[in-house]
């Protein structure tokens, strides 16, 4: 490991340095006790099928404005070997309701995990998609998905979504295991 | 400030293509469902919105890639041991919450203090929060934070520097992929300069600035916005003039609404500036604008304002990164909190470091500020800036008379003896000149009458530490002098060593005017160095009525080894001390001043003072009655009546005689402490005048 820039090599005097004792944890725990959590989406592994609940917006408060654009989601598995797939819209809309984004998408699995372009993901997947309490529901029974999920087992998936104009938001979801040994 | 982004960023986003325009502003556009029926292949392949999506899309995703290689890098640091220590520094300062409550020492765990500016100070660095007008989201700029970061490079020179090296190669291949497809697009519609605009930012961040310049000047769209781009990669690329040049032209060029918004200063200023500089009128701001660019001006002795380019630059960044709403990191919408990072950026600049601390802290932000109804601004970091940077802009009434106390209020950034930054000052604003910039500590002006003008004399130690420390061999020193913006005039050059002092002079309008001394060496890593002051000239020997008399400041020199002085001459000033602050090997002195109005046949009373201006405590004025203290109030005094030819008192006749006289003086006697030197006449019919200098003599 390198060391690029440092302050000491810039003749820095470090002064006052009235404690080093903080405790993250402690602030950590402090947060979490105090407010709710917000996010329901999850991933569910069953024996045979993977079932996904994902929000619509970044954000939860106010409304997004219709703006034209694309929607997707991606789910990236990376801790074991690379898997990937992704919902996305197949044509640009002006919509803000949730059955009609889901209505033009289709999921998809992508060839080359790689690839960032959800498009290019062009694997057909065997699903149900739907909308449960504001949440997209996808049951994917896709047969390589749910084989990839039950021999790997990763711990978590990476959900990006994407929505119009350059927004997106990434977050890591743990993944639960509805299956004997999980 | 924020507000004429979100100005900027609906023109920008909407304004630009008149296809986009049209669509913004018609509301029968096809419902969800009708556009989902019409695949985008069977719709026109020219539709600029459609490609506009698509282009965002693969932006974004390319965004999120870069994201998870970032953050793969920052998960990878905080595996190293020696970052351990850092994480609680960094905590407060990554989740900023300026209340108190979280960050207080309820349990006697967390030290952070409120100073009286309402900022906390943790661990003695400034915690100085920048809030959101419309969230509970803030961002807390900070130095660096730790002396050393793990296989990071600075990301304001160059984004890639916040990942490791095993995945710079993947993600500049990804990138790679992006700039062929939005190239690709370009060709299509080069009128669309939202597109122009990323394929400048992708790249630089690409590190191919031939294909950033081909492609801003490719750019078909407004002629504001194109020479805006070209500018900033002018900019980037280190052409400052090139890049001011441009800036103005784009200033011109641009609808006077928005030009208006792109001059909104307000961010710059000191908080307790901001209201009433708010309250002005566009022409208003523009009028003080100009004060505060000429003022603000690192250096005069260049032909760009850096600071100018920088201000500008940022702006285009910021225009840029808002154009897409969320960039690698963070989301540039105002109203999610985004406001607080544009205002940082246009402060501060790029961060040099940003640290994550993990996902679970991200959760562990996002309900917090879920608690105040804030949306999610994941992922969270600090914004750690390379210490040494300085601040340049002007207090606003400096603008208004810069010719009194302009030194006092124009020092670039709070430092140690050593000459070292301290991490407890955090300006309103600072920006990293492209080489360092030091303060020269220590100068000594003085003014003399000339026939129709004035001769200013500056004498400047090179000596900073800074500079010191950089082994520079030489410097080319300069003496300048502005009175308005856009005129700066050079007035003397010379060259001297490291720990030198440059004496240098020039005649001046006898006008108020700004004076500077600015140091340049060509060693590569030694700091430029500058000091400007305000001075008030004397009237010049023209407008003396024959009867008067007026005498010069005095001026320090540095006796000659010998302890003798040669004749009195202007040439002497050459020996100017470089300070007014004497230390133990400064006791002796010489002194040269001038007095006007007195022939060498005249008969008049000189004299020399130096004495105490401080005030003495009762308990000093007991101690000194009692002998166990010393008098700081003794002083030294010469007086003596010319003609006196044991006087080598140097006379130019005229209409108004000049006599150049000079003394030595031996200070040992007194007391460390503030001193007044002053040099007097008294003619025999009452008539007297004198010069004054205020000294310091230290132990």
């Amino acid at each position: 490991m390198m060391m690029r820039f440092s302050l000491s090599s810039l003749g820095v005097l470090l002064i006052g340095t009235l404690s080093a004792s903080f405790d993250a944890s402690v602030a950590s725990a402090q947060f979490s006790a105090r407010v709710r959590q917000p996010y329901k989406e999850s991933v569910v592994v069953e024996r045979d099928a993977v079932v996904i609940a994902l929000s619509q917006k970044p954000t939860p408060w106010g409304t997004q404005p219709t703006l034209p654009g694309y929607f997707a989601w991606r789910l990236d598995a990376s801790n074991v070997s690379s898997f990937s797939f992704a919902l996305v819209a197949d044509t640009m809309m002006r919509a803000n309701d949730l059955t009609q984004i889901v209505q033009g998408s289709s999921l998809r699995r992508c060839q080359d995990p790689s690839v960032i372009s959800s498009h290019a993901c062009a694997i057909p997947m065997t699903d149900s998609l739907g909308v449960k309490d504001a949440f997209v529901q996808m049951v994917v029974r896709d047969s390589a998905t749910v084989r990839f999920f039950l021999e790997q087992r990763p711990g978590f998936v990476v959900v990006t979504t994407f929505l119009p104009e350059g927004r997106y938001r990434v977050e890591r979801h743990r993944v639960r295991y509805r299956v004997a040994g999980g | 400030m924020i507000a004429p982004l979100t100005g900027f960023l609906t023109w920008c986003l909407l304004a630009l293509l008149p296809g986009a325009r049209h669509q913004a502003q018609e509301p029968e556009t096809p419902t969800a469902v009708e556009e989902l029926r019409t695949p985008a292949s069977a719709r026109s392949s020219r539709d600029s919105i459609e490609m506009r999506a698509r282009m965002s899309l693969r932006i974004a995703e390319f965004h999120s890639a870069w994201q998870t290689a970032w953050r793969e890098s920052e998960l990878a640091r905080r595996r190293v041991p020696t970052d351990r220590p850092t994480r609680g520094k960094r905590l407060p300062f990554l989740h900023c919450h300026n209340d108190g409550r979280d960050w207080g020492a309820a349990d006697g765990r967390i030290e952070v203090l409120r100073v009286a500016d309402g900022a906390l100070i943790a661990d003695g660095y400034i915690l100085q929060e920048i809030k959101s007008a419309h969230s509970a989201y803030a961002v807390c700029p900070s130095w660096l934070l730790a002396t050393s970061v793990e296989s990071a490079d600075d990301e304001s020179i160059a984004i890639e520097g916040a990942i490791i090296d095993d995945l710079r190669a993947p993600v500049r291949a990804l990138r790679g992929k992006l700039l062929n497809t939005l190239d690709s697009a370009s060709t299509q519609y080069p009128g669309d300069g939202w597109l122009s605009g990323q394929r400048v930012r992708l790249y630089l961040d690409q590190d191919e600035p031939a294909g950033a310049i081909g492609a801003a000047t490719a750019c078909a769209a407004e002629l504001w916005w194109c020479k805006a781009l070209v500018a900033f990669v002018h900019a980037k690329k280190g052409d400052l003039r090139g890049a001011e040049t441009l800036y103005v032209a784009m200033q011109n060029a641009m609808p006077p609404a928005l030009r208006c918004e792109w001059d909104n200063l307000e961010g710059l200023l000191q908080p307790n500036e901001r209201k009433d500089y708010r309250s002005l009128d566009c022409s208003a701001k523009r009028a003080l604008n100009t004060r505060l660019w000429w003022l603000a001006d690192p250096l005069f002795r260049t032909s760009s304002n850096e600071r100018f380019v920088e201000h500008y630059t940022r702006r285009v960044e910021i225009a840029l990164r808002t154009a897409v709403a969320r960039d690698e990191r963070y989301s540039w919408v105002e109203k999610d909190g985004g406001d607080a990072i544009i205002s940082m950026v246009e402060r501060y600049g790029w961060p040099t470091y940003t640290a994550w601390a993990g996902y679970e802290e991200d959760t562990n932000h996002t309900t917090y500020l879920d608690a105040f109804h804030g949306p999610p601004m994941a992922p969270y970091t600090t914004f750690e800036y390379t210490i040494g940077r300085v601040r340049t802009m002007p207090p606003v009434a400096v603008t208004k008379n810069p010719f009194v106390n302009l030194d006092s209020a124009m020092q670039l950034r709070a430092e140690n003896e050593r000459g070292e930054p301290v991490t407890q000052w955090w300006p309103a604003e600072h920006f990293r000149p492209e080489r360092p910039i030091v303060q020269l500590r220590a100068s000594q002006a003085a003014l003399f009458r000339r026939q129709s003008n004035s001769l200013v004399a500056v004498a400047s130690a090179i000596d900073h530490p800074a500079i010191v420390r950089s082994r520079a061999g030489a410097h080319d020193v300069i003496l300048l002098t502005t009175r308005e913006p856009g005129k700066i005039d050079s007035l003397a050059l010379t060259r001297v060593r490291t720990g030198a002092t440059a004496a240098l002079r020039g005649i001046v309008p006898s006008d108020a005017r700004v004076i500077a001394v600015e140091s340049h060496s060509a060693t590569p890593d030694t700091p430029d160095a500058r000091t400007r002051f305000g001075v008030t000239p004397p009237p010049p020997l023209d407008s003396m009525k024959r009867g008067d008399i007026a005498v010069s400041d005095p001026a320090i020199l540095t006796p000659s080894e010998t302890g003798t002085l040669p004749a009195p001459s202007e040439e002497l000033l050459n020996r100017m001390m470089g300070t007014t602050v004497l230390d133990s090997a400064h006791r002796r002195i010489a002194v040269y001043w001038e007095t006007y109005g007195v022939s060498a046949l005249d008969t008049v009373t000189v004299y020399v003072r130096v004495a105490s201006d401080e005030q003495l405590s009762t308990v000093r004025r007991v101690g000194i009655a009692l002998n166990v203290a010393s008098d700081p109030n003794r002083e030294v005094v010469q007086r003596w009546t010319e003609p006196d030819a044991q006087r080598g008192t140097q006379t130019l006749d005229g209409p108004i005689p000049v006599q150049m006289r000079t003394i030595m003086l031996n200070l040992s006697q007194l007391e460390p402490g503030q001193y007044v030197l002053e040099v007097g006449l008294e003619r025999k019919d009452g008539v007297t005048s004198s010069g004054r200098r205020r000294i310091t003599i230290t132990r």
